[in-house]
């Protein structure tokens, strides 16, 4: 339960490096020792700083490609010592002065121990030390430049393998092998192993960065395509975020721009400053301070003009009192652009599918009219189908996040809210989801841990937005995990029947309410609230929950008695606190900080350790 | 073997001495701004009167708010423990703990050992909390002292809606203007004290034996009060116990437990 992080071999990635270099390039011994040393004395003296007037050769520059890695492993007789492999020509062969550049390091370290991995990585860079070749360092980017006396004076890759082999056993005891792998050639030389550097990444000691990475990617992406669309001059719709983006996006060349949507961006990778002065205009404008601060934010977006103007609004009474409150302002405040209002009825069940199913029908005529945009069922189907595909990767995500330990950071759950609200229906949220269960099932097959995890909670409510690191310091410091989260949590009802088009009306309206978070959870009774959690807590392999308390989430609120008393009686620990998911003010990071830090160690720990916690069998 | 706990709490300091587990001294004084002083001052105190050097505690355990802040303890402790902790010692079938202290409110559950298994808490406002009453006395220009005598003598109790102190000060002006009889008054608010104190209880699962800890447990008011709300008779602590001190008992007994166990081990 409590793995320690530990380094993971990459011994099958090493193979595939090698297959792929020495099906194409020429595999030759290092420099000897004297040789190296000869080349340095001949050097001597060599500014290190090497000019573009002195440059005889230029590898891995901004123009080209370039890639980067250091792999090792504890397999005998994997890697060849004082051996290199080159795919191009070598450094002094006549050509362009200008090339792509591949360095793989590939090592091999004595049985059972464990490598330094961030002093040997330096070490890439320390080619600098041969004299008349100097490297610049860039995030994701090696780039060489050797001088003219340097190439006359024998500077090849047989010197550079040499001298990599050098530094390396020499920060290094425990490494036995160096074996070095070099791109040297046209772009395309390098690309096969700038995939298989990415690769490493994925294993390397810094296992976190890329789902966090797909998930900037994604929403960066969607934001710049509707840039795009807006300078364009395409039509824009603006609804609120109880509605899925799924139709919005089954229309050719409109805008969706979720009204909260500047809240999110602005806290997630902006400044936070900005989406609290967003909740202050919508405050001062009279919008009551008891709304959502989603919605306020959005509400002080809109009425600082930050939002494309909208062709239409579509608007849904659903799931809370604040999302009415949205939409009424959308309307106030373009009294003009047209308005469609989806009733969301309280009652579940196929019922309620076929009334909205019954709106969604009118609504496409609307959208149709008012954006100029003629609505396609194939490319609705299109649309949904990804829609399916995108549920299908978070549901294998899922399985993955359900194993103990979690292979993933917890911050990742609150992204699957991103999906649905913003990007169901795109494809970035489909990249998103099939990023998200890419990492993790290559996290949990490669066995890379990060953090000790002593506690796995199901977090049940609001995303801390505003500090998203605050779940980083929760794995640090107190070893409690957030494998999933409520709104992360996908339910099976999410597919789309695409069959028809009555189907596939059928199936948004499903998903508008039986899936979409908030309008899945605060509809109706408390029963799938609970209902949830109970199937989470043993999904996950939890030991306690933490309801953090978002204020203004009064459905959440009135239903807690409920929701306490049912983990009570399952003997499930629950955190309840208050804060708001946008504003800081309601609830700094020190005070979320100390009740984590409480219910963990005086209650969830010593129960753990008593074996008083309600498991899995 | 000496051990001690010392609990620093928003209005009062408490420091609780044991000699083979039994205590041999139990001091309280007020809290200060400077908490590390006042820990000192009154652990010194608790020596003095227990007869013993500083050099034969073999172990100190510092909890409540202030706990960071006792240079001289081995191990801190969090108060929610130490209560659980203390209680059991002295009711072993306590197995709900509601603590009012000077500027909180806790609900504890505890299993028949004495561990915590889980609580709620109240620590962001004034509403059940022993200011509560402080600030409510001094509008009625009563000491707190006299609260508990003055709630036996009430018949009918009147109605005070506002849990909240500045809330509950204004009307209970408003009762005074009226002309409402004292006890009446002053039993209205222990009825809405003990409202907020009875819906956290009732948060973490009323389970008997429930024991009432904290400096407000001293006001038999507020005690009965309580006892009517939720139905049911609160267990007495034995003869002899001051319920404010609960916490740096029970301090003072995991003391106990990390010499017994660092000595095991």
């Amino acid at each position: 339960m409590t793995d320690a992080p530990r380094p993971v071999d990459q011994g099958a990635l090493i193979a595939r490096v090698q297959r792929a270099a020495r099906a194409r390039g020429q595999t030759r011994p290092a420099a000897d020792a004297a040789r190296l040393a000869d080349y340095r004395a001949r050097l001597a003296g060599a500014p290190e700083l090497v000019l573009a007037a002195d440059t005889a050769i230029e590898l891995g520059s901004p123009r080209r490609r370039s890639a980067h890695a250091v792999l090792w492993t504890a397999a005998p007789g994997l890697v060849v010592d004082d051996r290199f492999v080159v795919v191009g020509p070598d450094l002094d062969a006549a050509g362009a002065a200008d090339r792509g550049y591949a360095q793989l390091t590939l090592l091999e370290v004595a049985p059972g121990a464990v490598p330094d991995v961030a002093r040997l990585e330096a070490q890439q860079f320390l080619t600098r030390h041969l004299p008349g070749l100097m490297a610049r360092m860039l995030p994701g980017r090696l780039w060489l430049r050797a001088s003219r006396a340097a190439v006359s004076a024998g500077l090849d890759f047989a010197l550079l393998a040499a001298a990599l082999r050098t530094a390396c056993r020499a920060v290094a005891p425990v490494v036995c092998a160096v074996e070095c792998v070099f791109g040297s050639g046209a772009d395309d030389d390098v690309a096969d192993f700038a995939a298989l550097a990415a690769m490493e990444r994925v294993f390397g000691p810094d296992p976190d960065s890329r789902a966090v990475a797909a998930a900037v990617r994604s929403m960066r992406g969607a934001v710049q395509s509707l840039f795009q669309l807006w300078d364009a001059g395409a039509p824009m719709v603006w609804y609120n975020i109880g509605f899925g983006s799924d139709l919005v996006y089954a229309l050719e060349d409109v805008g969706p721009v979720p009204a909260a949507m500047l809240a999110a961006l602005s806290s997630i990778a902006g400044e936070q400053a900005d989406t609290e002065a967003f909740i202050d205009a919508a405050e001062a404008a009279g919008y009551s301070s008891e709304c959502c601060s989603a919605d306020k934010a959005g509400i002080g977006a809109i009425l600082k003009g930050l939002y494309p103007e909208p062709a239409c609004i579509l608007g849904v009474n659903t799931p809370c009192d604040s999302q009415v409150s949205i939409v009424n302002a959308m309307a106030e405040c373009r009294p003009h652009v047209p308005c469609f209002a989806v009733d969301v009825p309280p009652y579940q069940g196929e019922r309620a599918h076929r009334y909205v199913a019954g709106q969604l029908r009118e609504l496409i005529p609307f959208l149709e009219r008012h954006t100029g945009r003629r609505f396609d069922w194939n490319r609705l189907r299109a649309t949904c189908e990804r829609t399916n595909r995108t549920s299908e990767h978070l549901w294998q995500w899922m399985e993955w996040r359900s194993a103990v330990p979690c292979m993933q950071p917890s911050k990742l759950c609150a992204f699957t809210m991103v999906i649905a609200i913003a990007l169901g229906g795109s494809a970035w949220g489909e990249a998103l989801a099939r990023d998200l269960a890419a990492d993790a099932r290559a996290k949990a097959e490669g066995g890379a841990r990060y953090f000790t995890e002593k506690v796995r909670a199901i977090w049940y409510q609001d995303t801390v937005w505003w500090d998203l690191q605050l779940y980083d310091w929760m794995e640090s410091e107190l070893g409690l995990v957030i494998p999933m989260d409520v709104f992360g949590y996908y339910a099976n009802e999410g597919l789309i029947d695409t069959s028809s088009e009555e189907s596939l009306l059928l199936g948004l309206a499903r998903r508008m309410i039986d899936n979409h978070p908030m309008a899945r959870q605060f509809r109706s009774t408390m029963d799938r609230y609970i209902g949830d959690y109970l199937v989470m807590h043993e999904r996950f392999r939890a030991d306690c929950g933490i309801f953090a308390g978002h204020v203004a989430c009064k459905h959440a609120w009135g239903g807690l008695g409920l929701f306490q008393e049912s983990l009570r009686r399952a003997g499930i620990p629950l955190l309840v606190f208050e804060f708001d998911m946008f504003d800081p003010r309601v609830a700094p990071r020190r005070e979320l900080e100390f009740q984590l830090q409480r219910f963990v160690n005086d209650v969830v720990l010593p129960r753990k350790a008593r074996g008083d916690l309600r498991r899995t069998p | 073997m000496i051990t001690a706990g010392v609990d620093i709490g928003s209005t009062a300091c408490k420091v609780v001495v044991l000699r083979d587990g039994a205590v041999v001294a139990a001091i309280t004084g007020p809290s200060s701004f400077d908490p590390q002083r006042t820990a000192r001052e009154i652990y010194d105190r608790a020596l003095a009167a227990a007869g013993a050097a500083a050099d034969e505690v073999r172990c100190v355990v510092g909890t409540g708010y202030g706990r960071a802040r006792v240079p001289f303890a081995a191990v801190n402790v969090s108060e929610l423990s130490c209560h659980a902790r203390g209680a059991h010692h002295l009711v072993p079938s306590v197995r709900t703990v509601l603590d009012i202290g000077g500027q909180d409110v806790k609900a504890l559950t505890v299993d028949a050992n004495g561990n915590l298994v889980d609580f709620a808490m109240n620590d962001k406002c004034a509403a059940g909390t022993g200011r509560f009453l402080d600030v409510m006395a001094r509008t009625l220009e009563i000491p707190v002292e006299d609260l508990g005598t003055l709630h036996a003598r009430a018949g009918e109790a009147c109605v005070i809606g506002n849990m909240c102190s500045v809330f509950a000060e204004s009307e209970v002006l408003s009762l005074l203007n009226e002309g409402a009889p004292l006890p009446a008054i002053v039993k209205g608010l222990h009825l809405s004290l003990v409202s907020r104190v009875a819906a956290l209880a009732l948060r973490v699962g009323l389970e008997p034996d429930v024991v009432l800890t904290g400096g407000v447990a001293r006001n038999a008011g507020v005690v009965d009060a309580l006892a009517g709300r939720l139905g049911i008779a609160l267990s007495r602590l034995p003869a002899g116990s001051d319920p404010q001190l609960v916490g740096a008992l029970g301090a003072a007994l995991v003391a106990r437990d990390h010499v017994g166990a660092t000595e095991g081990a």
